[in-house]
């Protein structure tokens, strides 16, 4: 009776610990998910030379060396789950995440290149340096206006905040302000650049809008 | 305006992750890595072999699994292993005990 009675016992506090003890195991395969999830993120750079894109991750481990196979590159753009890749044969191509091409080839032109991109809404915008205009498509590629608007003095970076498009003109020197109708709204906003270029901004802050510049050597932050 | 945020590049495609830069510098193919105040965080963050006009970042939201993350991986599979035969264990001993029941 003492005998089962501590066997009893035994059982109950087996049963007591062994719900704790699965918990570990569980806890060690949910928070390795959290550290794999946690450093999420690729850099995707346009080799023009090698006709494709080329994924690696932020740490500089080489991914994918072709992700996406696309001829001459100049301009990658993140759309929300979709990329969207100009080249310097007047072509615009969709593609998904995972390189798979979506449609290569949803604006084609024999006359332009497309140096920058962005999209505002289920609209597309393309800087076409070698007849300093602006585009817009959908994006799906529909023309909606062809040109958006003339910038002479080459527009090649492109950015968008709010409803406002910054156009960085490369031989001119300045960035312009124009609304995404194509109104201007600050022409010169800045002056004195030598070549500026591509352009980011972060987040919905005016005051963060970064470009590069080509002579100077200098990335630069846009005033507001 | 910072017209010298970042200094000394070759700079061509500049992108950001929501809170750093990552700036490709034409000639050189390196990738260096900025906070948007323009300190280097990695200034040679590493070097792609040939010239780039552009760079973009995609969150992926699962990255290259860390070494840490199969070793939690491992330990949570050996944990799971161990338990196994413990509960084969408790099913044979009552087993034993329905066993004696029945004689008794």
């Amino acid at each position: 009776m003492k005998t089962a009675l501590t066997l009893t016992t035994a059982r109950a506090s087996r049963r007591s610990i062994l719900p704790v003890c699965c918990m570990l195991p569980i806890c060690a395969i949910l928070l390795g998910s959290l550290c794999t999830t946690a450093f999420g993120g690729e850099v995707l750079l346009t080799d023009y030379e090698n006709d494709q894109i080329t994924a690696y991750s932020t740490t500089g481990t080489l991914i994918t060396p072709s992700l996406i196979s696309v001829s001459s590159p100049i301009f990658i753009l993140v759309s929300g789950s979709t990329l969207i890749v100009s080249n310097f044969e007047g072509t615009i191509g969709t593609y998904a995440t995972s390189g798979a091409a979506i449609d290569p080839s949803i604006v084609t032109s024999a006359s332009r290149a497309y140096f920058s991109l962005a999209v505002v809404g289920s609209n597309l915008f393309a800087t076409s340096y070698g007849d300093g205009t602006v585009e817009e498509f959908t994006t799906a590629g529909a023309t909606v206006a062809d040109p958006l608007l003339t910038e002479p003095n080459g527009p090649l970076g492109l950015a968008v905040v709010g409803s406002d498009l910054f156009i960085a003109n490369y031989a001119g020197g300045t960035i312009d302000e124009y609304t995404t109708s194509g109104t201007l709204v600050t022409a010169s906003l800045v002056t004195g650049l030598v070549n500026p270029g591509y352009m980011v901004a972060i987040g919905s802050d005016l005051s963060r809008i970064m470009a590069t510049t080509g002579l100077e050597s200098t990335t630069f932050r846009v005033p507001r | 305006m910072n017209a010298s945020l970042i200094t000394g590049l070759d700079p061509w495609g500049i992108t950001t992750d929501g809170t750093n830069l990552f700036v490709e510098n034409f000639d050189s193919g390196v990738v260096g890595e900025y906070s948007t105040s323009g300190a280097a965080i990695n200034a040679d963050l590493f070097t792609v072999p040939f010239a780039s006009y552009d760079i973009a970042y995609l969150d992926t939201g699962s990255g290259i699994p860390e070494p840490g993350t199969i070793g939690l991986l491992g330990l949570g599979m050996v944990g799971i292993g161990l338990l196994t035969p413990k509960r084969r264990r408790q099913t044979w001993a009552l087993s034993i005990r329905t066993l004696r029941r029945r004689r008794l």
